[in-house]
């Protein structure tokens, strides 16, 4: 599998990823979900919202839901997305990436202290 | 507030856009209310971040769609798009200065967009018609009153319309209101009932059908033409109406043709409709009536066409001794009949909007200079690092460019929302309800945007890179000697600008309070006004119209809350005047006497609290039997020299010479407007008079507009057909007759206003930011021995310096640029010294306070840290 462009693997992208593996949700679901889920440290605008969606959806790493809640439920307005197996395997790999970096800067942490003594 | 969001998502790429606009402003309107709910400053914060937001990624998006596969990476698009990013981070850092320069530029470009949204379509575009220089407008006016206009003579427009080697086409037209039923609901449109050739005049053809014959003018038939704008919205652009028909004054009219979207001739028409002049209206010689417009034909010029229209009336006077004797005609082009009124004003207020954006670049230029001066260090580090002077030239560039886009951006938003309420308070405009900032306006403010930027960034620019390289050592930030003389230049001339257009709205705030303080002889407050106009089919005789008004005024000084009511045909300031010849009986030496001839009933005076000043007022004992009586104004019994006694004079129009006896003296009353004084006035009792339409005005004790209800139900019960129109308070009439001066005065305020908050600002802003870079000195200063104050009095004395400058330069200039304003002053001098002298020592005072407060904080600050040894 070719490697995703660079710009998907922004922390923005990341994040969206993160929200859609837990269900399908449309644009507004998505940041609202972030922002509950980091304390409100991370709202994303919407343009910023809209181009990574875009740019996860000409990946192939999400795609557009066809279906849609009850009309009661919600505005049938509103695109919905879901995660696809491409964006699931990005986002394991990102989250072992991440893991590998924080056990190495752990370790690195570790050995600076142990010099120090 | 989401409107203004869809409008700036026009900056992403079009297939985007589509695809995702509504969602993006549905999360917009979502975040937005939760913003509003947490205070002001996040509010402005969410505000930014939403327009850093669109512009950062819309020009991201854009990026991504200009790089075709296989096209080389990086190069100059790539290079944007980092100094973008760096450009944004670095504004980050300097919020306070940012926040600053963008309503700067806000304001500057806000305020030229405004002005210009409504100059362009009125000045600058053409009209929409073939040859549209050759459309004209035909007036009569008095020949006494050069300046008069008037409605035209069926007679005379008969005599234009044979002229056919002068009008191509011509058209006499005369606009009414009707009511459209068998719709949803019954509405009034604006119709305008016109002769045939008036599409021919504008050189327009229906989109559908086609405009009424001759033969269906001639037989006055039922039939219509519809306006785009009503067929849409009434009709839904059902072109079964064609068929069908609409009703109109409950009668069935047969539509035989659509014109095309935005024809809407002569002026806000929904509709039109045959204009029958029959053989006998076209020979009536007493009657005004018809507005004119027409098509010059080919090599006629506008004074060749008034030369022949008023060659016309001539001869017709000739023939007919009672006729035309002193009316004349004239031929205008219509775009100057439409806006004639306002041309220089609208020409001035763009002028000085674009002096208002002159100050915001020199404030931008100023800011960005002492920014650049205080980078000095950043600088040569990236120069040292090995970044070449062009690529920190281009990093300066793009960052001008792209603050003052943003600031560009909201001066739109803030224009746009301006333009309606600048509509409003302007005097009539023609299309007023069509003008608004529309694309090319945004165009034209963008592109402004762009100069903007290139202009305030050149400067600086040249400053950094010329300093990079030699600097990278030096310890001082505040800028070289050259530096400081152009932050002291560009201060100057904000001052001079800003003086220049304080000293101007000065003017004009004194003006209008003179003219508004003018005496008008009359109480207008709690009085309310309508006007009758009474069908002659019915009301034939005299006898008939004067009983119907003493009857309108008796019933209505039976209403609760009425204190007095009258009837004129001819009340002050509501745009009705009536003139007639008068001659004095009793001194056949003394010359005929032109006068307004005013028509009143018994309680005129008291309802209008006019003073009657010598011998009595008018009595129910005046009556139609009784021995004819007249009361003159001040201003007639001064010309006779009657001043003392008028008991003697014996007046009679020249018409029938029968004698009038003066009874009584009474105050002056402004009758057209603040500036004209006082003219001649004869009033006569309606019992002794045959009146015509009349005006009511209703005094009362309480508010004027109590007195509606009681007004339209007492009309009801006379006579449920009678239309009233002008249902306005007498207030509000003289009220009108201001407009155009407060139009001016309100603007020329706003934007001095703006000038000097905008200079102020630049001051404090570079004063404060060099103190900032200064502390160290100041610090040393007061270490080897100077005073706080004295150090205070140095950087004030400084600071002060350009503004003292540019105050002398802006008086300079305001003695002569003062005088465009000539026109628009009353009772006071375009070179008034006191008014200047006031305005330069308010500007002078503020500017004062706006050196000392960071100098004064600065110094504190450096005298703190030697305490701390901390310098």
């Amino acid at each position: 599998m070719p490697r995703p462009p660079a710009n998907v693997q922004s922390p923005i992208a990341f994040q969206i990823l993160l929200s859609l593996a837990a269900g399908e949700s449309h644009g507004y679901a998505i940041t609202a979900e972030i922002a509950a889920r980091t304390d409100g440290r991370l709202r994303i605008q919407p343009g910023n919202l809209y181009r990574s969606l875009h740019q996860l959806l000409e990946a192939g790493l999400i795609a557009e839901s066809s279906r849609r809640p009850a009309p009661d439920l919600s505005d049938a307005r509103r695109r919905y997305y879901r995660i696809t197996p491409a964006g699931r395997a990005q986002l394991k790999e990102e989250i072992a990436q991440l893991e590998r970096v924080l056990r190495n800067a752990k370790l690195v942490q570790r050995r600076h202290l142990e010099d120090r003594k | 507030m989401t409107r203004l969001y869809r409008l700036l998502l026009r900056l992403f790429p079009p297939a985007f856009r589509r695809r995702y606009r509504d969602d993006m402003a549905d999360v917009f309107s979502d975040h937005w209310r939760r913003a509003r709910r947490s205070g002001l400053r996040a509010t402005a914060a969410f505000l930014a971040d939403t327009i850093a937001d669109v512009i950062v990624h819309a020009i991201a998006l854009r990026r991504s769609d200009f790089q075709t596969p296989g096209r080389r990476e990086g190069g100059v698009m790539k290079a944007l798009w980092l100094d973008g990013r760096f450009a944004i981070r670095s504004f980050r850092q300097r919020a306070g200065l940012t926040t600053v320069a963008l309503l700067t530029i806000a304001l500057g470009i806000g305020a030229t967009t405004a002005i210009f949204s409504v100059v362009r379509p009125l000045l600058l575009d053409r009209l929409p018609f073939p040859e549209p220089d050759r459309i004209v407008s035909v007036y009569e006016f008095q020949t006494r009153d050069p300046d008069s206009m008037t409605v035209a003579n069926p007679m005379n427009f008969d005599a234009w319309e044979q002229q056919r080697d002068v009008f191509a086409a011509i058209a006499g037209f005369s606009g009414r209101s009707m009511t459209l039923s068998g719709t949803a609901e019954a509405r009034r449109i604006g119709v305008v009932m016109t002769t045939p050739g008036l599409f021919d005049v504008f050189g327009v053809r229906p989109a559908v059908g086609r405009t009424f014959s001759e033969a269906e003018v001639a037989a006055d038939e039922r039939v219509v033409v519809l306006s785009d704008g009503l067929w849409k919205s009434v009709f839904g652009g059902d072109p079964t109406v064609l068929a069908s028909g609409i009703r109109l004054n409950r009668e069935q009219w047969r539509v035989v043709g659509i014109m095309p979207p935005g024809f809407e001739m002569p002026g806000s028409a929904e509709a039109w409709v045959p204009l029958a002049l029959s053989p006998e209206v076209r020979s009536n010689r007493n009657a005004r009536f018809l507005q004119v417009a027409a098509r010059l034909a080919p090599g006629v010029s506008m004074e060749m066409a008034t030369t022949a229209a008023a060659a016309s009336m001539a001869r017709l006077a000739a023939a007919y001794p009672k006729f035309n004797q002193t009316y004349s005609a004239r031929a205008v082009g219509w775009r100057e009949m439409g806006v004639g009124h306002v041309r220089d004003g609208l020409w001035m207020l763009q002028g000085i909007a674009v002096a208002v954006w002159l100050i915001a670049c020199a404030n931008l230029a100023n800011l960005l200079l002492a920014l650049s001066a205080g980078r000095t260090r950043e600088f040569a580090i990236r120069a040292a690092v090995g970044a070449g002077r062009a690529r920190l030239a281009r990093q300066i560039l793009t960052e001008g460019v792209l603050l003052s886009l943003a600031g560009g951006l909201a001066g739109t938003l803030l224009a746009i929302w301006a333009t309606p309420a600048i509509v409003a308070l302007a005097p009539r405009l023609p299309r007023a309800e069509h003008l608004a900032v529309r694309a090319p306006d945004v165009f034209m403010a963008l592109s402004m945007s762009v100069l903007t930027g290139v202009v305030v960034s050149v400067l600086p620019a040249i400053v950094a890179t010329r300093a990079a390289p030699r600097l990278a050592t030096a310890r001082t930030e505040t800028g070289s000697r050259g530096q400081r003389r152009t932050r002291a230049l560009l201060v100057g001339a904000q001052v001079a600008i800003a003086v220049v257009l304080l000293a101007g709205a000065a003017l004009l705030a004194r003006s209008f309070l003179r003219l508004t303080a003018q005496p008008i002889g009359f109480m207008p407050g709690q009085v309310m006004t309508a006007h009758i106009s009474l069908p002659r089919t019915v009301y034939d005789t005299e006898e008939k119209r004067r009983q119907l008004f003493a009857s309108v005024v008796d019933e209505l000084e039976r209403e609760p809350g009425v204190v007095s009511v009258t009837a004129s045909n001819a009340l002050p300031f509501t745009w009705y005047e009536w003139m007639e010849e008068f001659v004095i009986v009793s001194r056949p030496d003394a010359p005929h006497l032109t006068a307004s001839y005013r028509v009143v009933t018994p309680s005129y005076f008291e309802t209008m609290q006019v003073p009657v000043l010598r011998g009595r007022g008018f009595a129910a004992t005046d009556t139609s039997a009784g021995p004819r009586v007249a009361v003159v104004n001040e201003a007639f019994a001064k010309r006779y020299g009657a001043s003392s006694d008028v008991s003697g004079l014996t007046l009679a129009l020249a018409d029938d010479r029968l004698p009038i006896a003066v009874v009584g003296v009474v105050g002056d009353t402004r009758h057209r407007s603040f500036e004209r004084p006082p003219q001649a006035e004869v009033y006569l009792p309606l019992s002794q008079s045959g009146p015509g339409d009349m005006t009511i005005a209703v005094r009362t004790a309480g508010r004027a507009a109590d007195a509606v209800p009681a007004l339209q139900r007492v009309l009801r019960s006379i006579d449920p057909e009678l239309p009233m129109a002008d249902i306005k308070t007498l207030q509000s009439w003289v009220g009108q007759a201001v407009t155009g001066r407060r139009f001016y005065l309100v603007l020329l305020s706003v934007f001095a206003g703006t000038a000097v908050v905008l200079s102020i600002v630049g001051i404090y802003g570079v004063t404060s930011y060099v103190m900032r870079l200064r502390a160290r000195e100041m610090a040393i200063r007061i270490a080897i021995g100077a005073t706080a104050q004295g150090v205070e009095r140095l950087a004030l004395r400084q600071g002060m310096t350009p503004v003292l400058l540019g105050l002398a330069a802006g008086i300079g200039v305001a003695l002569f640029a003062t005088r465009l304003l000539a026109d628009q002053l009353f009772q006071i001098q375009a070179r008034d010294p006191s008014t200047l002298i006031a305005a330069s020592a308010v500007f002078v005072l503020v500017a004062a306070a706006a050196c000392w407060m960071p100098a004064r904080r600065t110094v504190r600050a450096a005298a703190y840290g030697i305490l701390q040894g901390d310098v």
